[in-house]
């Protein structure tokens, strides 16, 4: 075979991943035909749900590991962009804190609604939306074109809006119109963000809204508004005709009884309560059908099996049209022939033996082709490089849109629980050990003391109120246990300004230090390597990350394998975080 | 709550037939080779007289189990029509005699004759004579062989749908180990059986995850000519 023409491939092979990820990030070609009729049966939930908003109804996608459910997801976000009047889509992973449920469920349909949809960072799905507000609201219903907006047509168009909804939607929130409004101005912009997300405004910005303090709020309270908004965003979505697809994706990792129980109660919410939110749940069919079925109320489960889509495997010839399209994808692939540099024939012999797979067409198409290219076969990948890799690339791809992962309390515990377990502390978690402001508890044994206890806080409060709150805890453990350990940590993202500002709050971290407590602030880089570990333990479990197992055949990585990576490699790489952990549990002999 | 245990009685009776190699046994023979957790569940003992146990097994067969009143003794044994049982046991034994051949079934004298008459009416089966005038049967010679073959591997495909619609019990996506159990097949036929229907697209395989899978179940599941692991299928139908 032609050497050169193969070098294109050497440099680009396109089959070197299977595993879609993230439906925002879907790079892959699509091949329309397969699962077509699973795609056209959600496609029609969608468009019932646009003439329909108050329509009670869910949709359910069954596949085993490698399926195709999240390129499926990918496909309606693609449909989507190319219509002239598209649905709007939130693509969620599963929550971690299951007494932030509707708290976590509105942040993350916010930050997807907030995701650029194209080159421009502000051609959003929310502008969309806030745009088509601020048409309605303005003077004689003027073009887009013609849309000015000066501090005085701003007010008279607030009030328009405000009595135009209020009047059509009487339990609309009057705060969530309010500061819907306050989107359009630059400077109130990132402030408008954060309360719509739920987050719990510092009084600058509160002020900055003209809203409610929310440092006050019981968590009973924060939820019920943060259904509230969501409630209110339903009934935007169906004034203006564009439901929202919520699908939940990679569900194996919801762990305990009370996580899968949260996942129920979103559900139930966007179907029963919100208007115009269309909830799309993937699972893989097995465990659904031997496991959650059976743990989700039998009002979720029915609801969600009465619009239920399993996805099949590949025909030969939907086989042949992946590994087509992967190759036309290739950057200056400009062969004549479009398998090239496959044999048609031997690959459909290939392909004939039975239905695949997506993931499945991929390896072994990847595998030909590597024989192809070369006379010796690869050196197989170890699990150690592989996830390394996929660490990498989750890393990078947090860097490249920090702004879609938001402080998350739940996924730093997650990551901290990790590393606290399987590197180098080695510590047992205590099972009961998170309390309000507590995310783990264990104990260190340190050579010639008895058992240590150690507490670590994460804290993501953007309000002085909550931050001092945290720390007092500390503060308080620290002086119950004298030899103790307390370790806070935030995401560097969540401001905490020096003095004189937040004084009472300053002086408690002094005084937190004082006692011999750390003080771990987690910069973007930092932060970003943290959700990575959260994120890549997710792949794991969902059986997304492969390497070639007995006779070259692909086989996921195993949790133990995982653990055993965090143990010799990501926590081993001395990040100053782990670092002021690692001090923090071995050097504070008293 | 005892609805869970369905499935439980009626694998546990598979287990025990697929352990024995047989298609059907006697009600005591089931009741004595049943796990004690089953007969825990079910408050068994040898105390109890062959029509107790039948009354209180009989609930739990499922779609794959059934009751057979043969001419001296009760069996319980894999759903088959008379003639299934009649061609497979020819099959086994040429030269079978009649009497012989309904003494081992567990089939009811008149099932029996009338299901082996529609045989040798149909001349599925023939039947021959000795010397002594004795009369044998056998499968028929004038039969293509690949009618029979056939017929054979429509019934193994039957018996396999059947299998995963008693064994899934309405569901996608079933575990190839428990369809193992549920066919007492011999491990080249149940693979022969499961890549033909794999060939023609009628079943489809998936992965899944084999951490939380037992040697036992594994060893049980099936893995493809390169190696690969497949733990569940789902029945497509003929595309």
């Amino acid at each position: 075979m032609d050497d050169t023409r193969l070098d294109l491939f050497r440099r680009h092979n396109p089959f070197t991943s299977s595993s879609v990820g993230d439906p925002w990030e879907a790079t892959y070609p699509d091949v329309p035909s397969i699962n077509e009729q699973v795609f056209r049966g959600l496609w029609q939930l969608i468009e019932q749900k646009t003439r329909n908003p108050a329509l009670n109804c869910a949709g359910l996608i069954l596949g085993e590991v490698g399926s195709g459910k999240t390129h499926l997801l990918g496909r309606i976000l693609t449909q989507s962009k190319q219509m002239r009047s598209p649905c709007a889509f939130a693509y969620i992973q599963p929550l971690e804190d299951p007494e932030q449920t509707y708290r976590y469920l509105l942040r993350e349909v916010m930050v997807n609604l907030f995701h650029p949809m194209a080159a421009s960072p502000q051609a959003t799905q929310f502008r969309r939306l806030v745009t088509k507000v601020f048409l309605e609201g303005s003077p004689d219903r003027q073009t887009l074109a013609r849309l000015r907006i000066t501090p005085s047509t701003f007010a008279a168009i607030q009030q328009r809006v405000m009595r135009l909804l209020r009047a059509a939607y009487p339990a609309i929130s009057g705060y969530f119109v309010h500061v819907l409004l306050q989107y359009a101005v630059l400077e109130r912009r990132t402030a408008a963000m954060q309360w719509l997300t739920g987050s719990v405004l510092d009084d600058a910005d509160a002020a900055l809204l003209q809203v409610p303090d929310r440092t006050p709020l019981s968590t009973a309270s924060l939820e019920e508004e943060a259904r509230d908004i969501l409630t209110s965003l339903g009934f935007l979505l169906t004034r203006y005709q564009q439901p929202l697809v919520v699908c939940f994706d990679r569900l194996e990792n919801l762990e305990t009884d009370e996580h899968i129980h949260a996942l129920g109660k979103m559900v139930e919410f966007l179907v029963d309560k919100a208007q115009a939110m269309l909830p799309v749940v993937c699972f893989r069919g097995m465990q659904w059908e031997e496991k959650f079925r059976y743990k989700l109320n039998q009002h979720v489960s029915s609801r969600l099996e009465t619009n239920k889509f399993e996805l099949r495997g590949c025909t030969p010839a939907q086989a042949l049209a992946i590994v087509r399209n992967r190759l036309a994808a290739v950057p200056g692939n400009e062969q004549t022939e479009p398998l090239f540099p496959f044999d048609q024939e031997e690959l459909l012999k290939t392909f004939h033996l039975g239905l695949y797979s997506p993931r499945r067409v991929i390896t072994l198409a990847n595998q030909r082709l590597r024989q192809l290219l070369d006379e010796e076969p690869l050196p197989p990948v170890s699990p150690l490089q592989k996830l390394q890799e996929a660490f990498a690339n989750q890393y990078q791809a947090i860097m490249r849109d920090f702004e879609r992962y938001q402080p998350d309390r739940g996924r730093l515990r997650r990551a901290l629980e990790l590393y606290v377990r399987y590197g180098p502390p080695q510590c047992v978690p205590a099972e009961n050990g998170q309390e309000k402001y507590i995310d783990v508890a264990t104990t260190v044994h340190l050579a010639g003391t008895t058992a240590v206890p150690v507490i670590f806080l994460i804290d993501v409060e953007p309000h002085h109120a909550a931050v001092g709150a945290c720390l007092a805890r500390g503060i308080a453990f620290l002086e119950e246990e004298p030899c103790g350990r307390a370790v806070y940590i935030r995401d560097a993202r969540c401001p905490f300004p020096p003095p004189p500002a937040w004084e009472a709050t300053n002086k408690k971290l002094q005084l937190f230090k004082g006692y011999g407590g750390r003080v771990v602030f987690l910069d973007s880089e930092q932060a970003a390597r943290w959700y990575a570990l959260a994120l890549l333990s997710y792949a794991v479990r969902e059986q997304d990350i492969t390497v070639a197992g007995p006779n070259n055949t692909p086989r996921p990585i195993t949790f133990e394998e995982f653990t055993a990576v965090i143990k010799q490699d990501i926590s081993t790489q001395k990040t100053q975080a782990f670092q002021e952990i690692e001090a923090a549990l071995a050097t504070m002999e008293l | 709550m005892e609805q869970q245990h369905l499935p439980d009685i009626a694998q546990d009776i598979h287990r025990v037939l697929h352990k024995r190699g047989k298609d059907y046994l006697t009600i005591r023979q089931i009741s004595a080779s049943l796990s004690q957790r089953v007969r825990q569940q079910l408050s068994l003992t040898t105390r109890h007289s062959t029509a107790d146990m039948l009354k209180k097994l009989t609930p739990w067969l499922g779609e794959s189990l059934q009751v057979y009143h043969g001419p001296t003794s009760i069996y319980i044994g894999q759903k088959r029509s008379p003639a299934e049982f009649i061609l497979q046991k020819v099959q086994q034994h040429p030269r079978i005699s009649p009497k012989q051949l309904g003494l081992g079934l567990p089939l009811s004298k008149r099932n029996y004759i009338t299901a082996l008459n529609d045989l040798l009416g149909t001349g599925t089966v023939v039947c021959t004579f000795k010397d002594n005038h004795m009369p044998m049967l056998h499968l028929s010679s004038h039969a293509p062989v690949q009618g029979t073959a056939q017929a054979s591997t429509e019934d193994d495909r039957l018996a396999f749908h059947t299998a995963y619609n008693a064994v899934g019990h309405g569901r996608s996506f079933v575990r190839i180990h428990r369809l193992r159990d549920a066919l007492p097949w011999p491990r080249e036929r149940f693979d022969g059986v499961l890549r033909a229907l794999l060939a023609d697209y009628t079943v489809e395989l998936h992965g899944g995850d084999p951490s939380v899978m037992t040697e036992e179940e594994l060893h049980h599941s099936f893995t493809d000519a390169d190696g690969t692991l497949y733990i569940a299928l789902s029945w497509r139908g003929h595309r």
